[in-house]
């Protein structure tokens, strides 16, 4: 019996952007860099809830 | 610290899904020449990053007309070492599009040359010197016309945007 294919998770879109001067990986943030955004979280929150 | 830093950002106005303005409504007077909305942009499309040399980037406000007229003449400079097939095809290219460019000051303030009613050139123009003399590479002019100063205090996206979802 064939399994039925689930469909793939879109992964969300998180682009390199430049906020307040500073150049960060949306998709790879280290614990710092989260928390140094998360006071600037509007500027990021078309891509990131905190 | 005076001058620029060494990183200028740009996009040619064509690649721009929309083209923010400041606020209509400001919650402080001077956020009136403040665009805090990022751009956005089409698909496929983003920010492109320039690096400049250190000791030759400026950028210069002049005013405009006699004393009873009002806007500026902006007139940006920075200078790329070397050469490439990148660095030619953007030279060959900028110099018949229009662009928004964001300038990062060295104090990390960012200054946006250029609006979607006026926006700038981009000229880069292309310097071997001689075998004794200073570096080869681009002598990049950036010129633009505006009725006020801006600053943008918005994010700047460097990845290109997707595509919509079907």
């Amino acid at each position: 019996m064939t399994k039925k294919k689930q469909p793939k998770e879109k992964r969300p879109f998180l682009p390199v952007v430049v906020v307040d001067g500073r150049e960060l990986n949306l998709a790879n943030l280290t614990p710092a860099q989260r928390e140094w955004l998360k006071e600037r979280k509007e500027k990021v929150a078309r891509w990131i809830r905190f | 610290m005076p001058g620029l830093s060494q990183v200028m950002y740009f996009a040619s106005v064509n690649d721009f899904a929309s083209i923010a303005i400041p606020s209509s409504s400001p919650v402080t007077p001077k956020e009136k020449y403040t665009i805090k909305t990022p751009h956005t942009f089409k698909a496929g499309k983003c920010f492109r990053k320039m690096y400049v040399g250190i000791e030759q980037s400026q950028l210069q406000y002049e005013s405009l007309g006699n004393r009873d007229a009002t806007g500026y003449h902006i007139i940006g400079t920075g200078f790329i070492p070397g050469d490439s097939e990148d660095l030619n095809y953007f030279a060959n290219e900028a110099q018949g599009d229009r662009f928004i460019v964001v300038v990062k000051r060295a104090d990390g303030k960012l200054v946006q040359v250029g609006t979607e009613d006026f926006p700038a050139t981009i000229r880069a123009v292309h310097n071997s010197n001689t075998v004794t003399g200073d570096s080869s590479g681009y002598t990049v002019n950036i010129e633009a016309y505006s009725p006020y100063k801006y600053l943008y205090d918005a994010t700047i996206q460097l990845t290109p945007e997707p595509e919509p979802e079907a």
